[in-house]
């Protein structure tokens, strides 16, 4: 009986202390070595053809709060973008917009709490395919330019 | 019944759909040619603004795979946007941002094809249909030089 109440009182407990700020990361072609692509949410400013746009969405549902078995988070995501880059005969992909279902860990436990309720997830990224013209070169962002008086 | 509930459960968080939507291309920088200049970036050269667009195209898939009205990425940016960029004298639309709201993923087209031949043969319904939204917004500029 008192692990029966102990349970959802924990539960409650961690919801009430747990941030309710969600991280989510991918990580990118570094765009070093021969073959590699970009993927940036910047304009290209140096001349390119453009290739056409494209729009990747996964679609799935969270099980028990935390897992993720269908992959709708940013990595899968970027898994699938990069091969349709490559396919497109592009060398990259400008002003990428991502949009993502996050749960907070808040929202994780309450999805571990309701397990029978699966939580619909869904990760979209798009942008236009590009591919530069002359010397093909990363469009790195510029440095920012120093304010205030010199030291 | 339970054991079915749960394996049913688990399938459906395994399958998890992967839709890729197409557009064909934009326009290339520096500009090469005439005709609206369409972008999702900035504008080639000197310009100003003359106003705002949003479309939402609307169609629908019929059978899974035939696609008819405007809910296509094409359909929308270069058919509704583009009519909507001339009528306000614009030379061209920048900073273009699209969403496709419902893509169907193949496993769903598939679907889609065998439903409608499903229900034909044995009469109890017509073809399946799926209502398509897709919207973009963008920039309406003018160059000024």
């Amino acid at each position: 009986m008192l692990v029966r109440r102990g349970v959802p009182a924990v539960l409650v407990a961690w919801m009430a202390a747990s941030s309710c700020t969600a991280v989510d990361t991918a990580r990118l072609p570094t765009y070093a070595r021969p073959g590699d692509v970009f993927v940036t949410q910047e304009s290209v400013r140096t001349p390119y053809e453009s290739l056409g746009l494209v729009q990747v969405t996964r679609k799935g549902v969270r099980l028990f709060g935390f897992a993720d078995p269908a992959g709708t988070d940013l990595e899968a995501a970027m898994q699938e973008v990069v091969p349709e880059v490559r396919r497109a005969g592009a060398d990259g992909l400008m002003n990428a917009r991502v949009e993502m279902s996050q749960l907070t860990l808040a929202g994780k436990l309450l999805g571990l709490l309701f397990f029978f309720v699966p939580v619909p997830s869904t990760v979209v990224v798009s942008g236009e395919l590009v591919r530069l013209k002359g010397p093909v070169t990363p469009p790195l962002p510029q440095a920012p330019q120093p304010t205030g008086a010199p030291l | 019944m339970k054991r079915l509930a749960l394996l049913f459960l688990v399938a459906s968080a395994l399958t998890g759909c992967n839709a890729v939507s197409k557009g064909s291309r934009l326009s290339n920088r520096p500009m090469d040619s005439g005709g609206v200049y369409l972008t999702t970036g900035d504008a080639p050269k000197r310009f100003r603004t003359v106003g705002f667009v949003q479309v939402r195209g609307y169609g629908v898939e019929v059978a899974g795979y035939a696609d008819v009205g405007d809910a296509q990425l094409d359909g929308t940016i270069k058919g509704a946007m583009v009519r909507e960029a001339l009528r306000l004298n614009g030379h061209g639309v920048i900073h273009i941002e699209f969403e496709d709201e419902n893509p169907s993923s193949d496993v769903e087209r598939a679907q889609g094809l065998a439903n409608s031949f499903s229900n034909l043969s044995t009469g109890k319904g017509g073809v399946e249909t799926k209502d398509r939204y897709v919207s973009a917004t963008g920039e309406v500029i003018q160059f000024l030089e």
